[in-house]
């Protein structure tokens, strides 16, 4: 829902369009001057930009149900008010087609929910960002990308344009700015080209992310998570589902990731992207996605051992150290997230690794 | 909660380089007044003794700027 409604929105027509707020600037009609001009005026990532015209703004904002001047939310840092006007304006400078700008303000509903902690996320030395994971009937009509090099490659128009649209209005509306409100040490490819794909619903022998999360199938939902990047496995030599699932599991246990420096381990959750053939691999052995997500709730950890005195000290001061010596990368198993998607091309998984003090959002797409 | 509606004294301790993105977004928070210590960077590696006598250090001045008398 909304942060705020204005009244426009709410009469019986449909909400007019005509009243857009934003200043208007004349830029010479060269595709290289408004690209020109984002650099030097700072709005840009670098890429070039597409002209945010009043008939491209005027038509994003036509294909919701709102007024252009109702408050989606505020967006950290700056607290910016992120009106759809505002949103629309950097979908339109990022090239998201009308039909797909519902996901756009979903997304951002999804990522200024208190629980997300998007406050921290945009100012943090970590590269973490809110990373877009679309379910739902809309997937192939919008090019969300869900099949091979769906995290990048694959070079869907929703995909691109969608998650590159979050990340321009993080920083046009929010004021993320490297070296002055985030200080992100490296920083992460989707912190320019934003990171949005879509679940392999049909190739996923479990219910999809959506449907776990309390949605129905036929709903298009936005899922966003604070992942730190890509956390690539790779495997040709295991056969046994239940092998390569602690496998998995071990993996995305690595001993400095952010998960083991948060003070509990109940915060944060673990996406794991499995590609076609290793989800029906992992299907047979469990059928039941909870017994995945018990599995790997079991599997992913690591000995105390395997840390220095010092950091021993702090995990054990933080009741991090089970009884029998371990260290778990979560607390509960609904902190694994296991989602269907990538090539047919089998041999890997990807993990996106938790930021830790953050929750995983859903929101459901209103058109 | 917000820390100002705990209606108590707030100093930010904050590291040199952390100074600017702190000075930066108490700004845009309406903060610029916000009274703020500045440490040395980086204080991770250092020896503890040599942190706590920077703590030490910096205590009086962090008293002040609480408003307390040392």
């Amino acid at each position: 829902m909304l942060r705020a409604r204005t009244r426009t929105s709410f009469s019986s027509s449909a909400p007019s369009t005509d009243a857009l707020l934003s200043v208007r600037l004349d830029v010479p009609d060269d595709p290289e001057a408004l690209y020109a001009l984002s650099l030097s005026q700072g709005w840009g990532d670098g890429l070039p930009l597409l002209p945010p015209t009043e008939d491209r703004v005027r038509a994003l904002v036509a294909a919701t149900p709102y007024a252009p001047d109702d408050l989606i939310c505020v967006l950290p840092p700056r607290q910016g008010d992120a009106t759809v006007e505002k949103a629309a304006v950097n979908a339109a400078l990022a090239g998201v087609e009308p039909d797909a700008f519902p996901l756009v303000i979903a997304a951002l509903e999804a990522m200024t929910m208190p629980e997300f902690n998007l406050m921290a996320l945009a100012t943090t030395t970590s590269s973490v960002f809110p990373m877009l994971i679309v379910n739902g009937p809309s997937r192939q009509r919008l090019g969300i990308d869900f099949g091979p090099g769906c995290m990048g490659g694959a070079a869907g128009r929703g995909s691109m344009t969608i998650g590159r649209a979050v990340a321009l209005c993080l920083r046009n509306i929010g004021g993320q700015r490297v070296g002055e409100t985030s200080k992100s040490v490296f920083g992460q490819p989707a912190r320019a080209s934003g990171f949005c794909i879509g679940e392999w619903e049909e190739e996923s022998p479990w219910p999809s992310l959506a449907e776990q999360r309390g949605f129905g199938a036929a709903d298009e939902v936005v899922t966003v998570h604070g992942g730190k990047g890509t956390h690539p496995v790779a495997d040709i030599h295991v056969d046994d589902g239940r092998e390569l699932l602690t496998l998995v599991a071990k993996s995305m246990a690595f001993p400095l990731g952010n998960k083991f420096l948060t003070p509990t381990a109940d915060t944060g959750e673990v996406v794991i992207a499995v590609n076609p053939v290793w989800a029906a691999r992992f299907g047979v052995v469990f059928p039941d996605i909870h017994d995945v997500q018990s599995s790997l709730l079991e599997e992913a950890w690591q000995p105390i051992e395997l840390w220095p005195a010092g950091n021993r000290e702090i995990l054990e001061r933080q009741g991090r150290v089970d009884g029998r010596g371990r260290v778990h990368l979560c607390a509960r198993a609904d902190q694994f997230v296991v989602i269907v998607c990538g090539g047919r091309g089998s041999l890997h998984a990807i993990g996106l690794p938790s930021w830790g003090e953050s929750a995983i959002q859903s929101v459901a797409v209103e058109r | 909660m917000l820390v100002e509606d705990l209606a108590k004294p707030v100093v930010l301790v904050v590291t040199e380089e952390f100074a600017r993105i702190a000075s930066e977004l108490a700004r845009l928070r309406k903060h610029s007044a916000l009274r703020t210590l500045v440490l040395p960077f980086p204080l991770e590696g250092r020896p503890d003794e040599e942190v706590r006598g920077i703590a030490a250090s910096a205590y009086p001045d962090l008293v002040q700027l609480l408003g307390a008398k040392h």
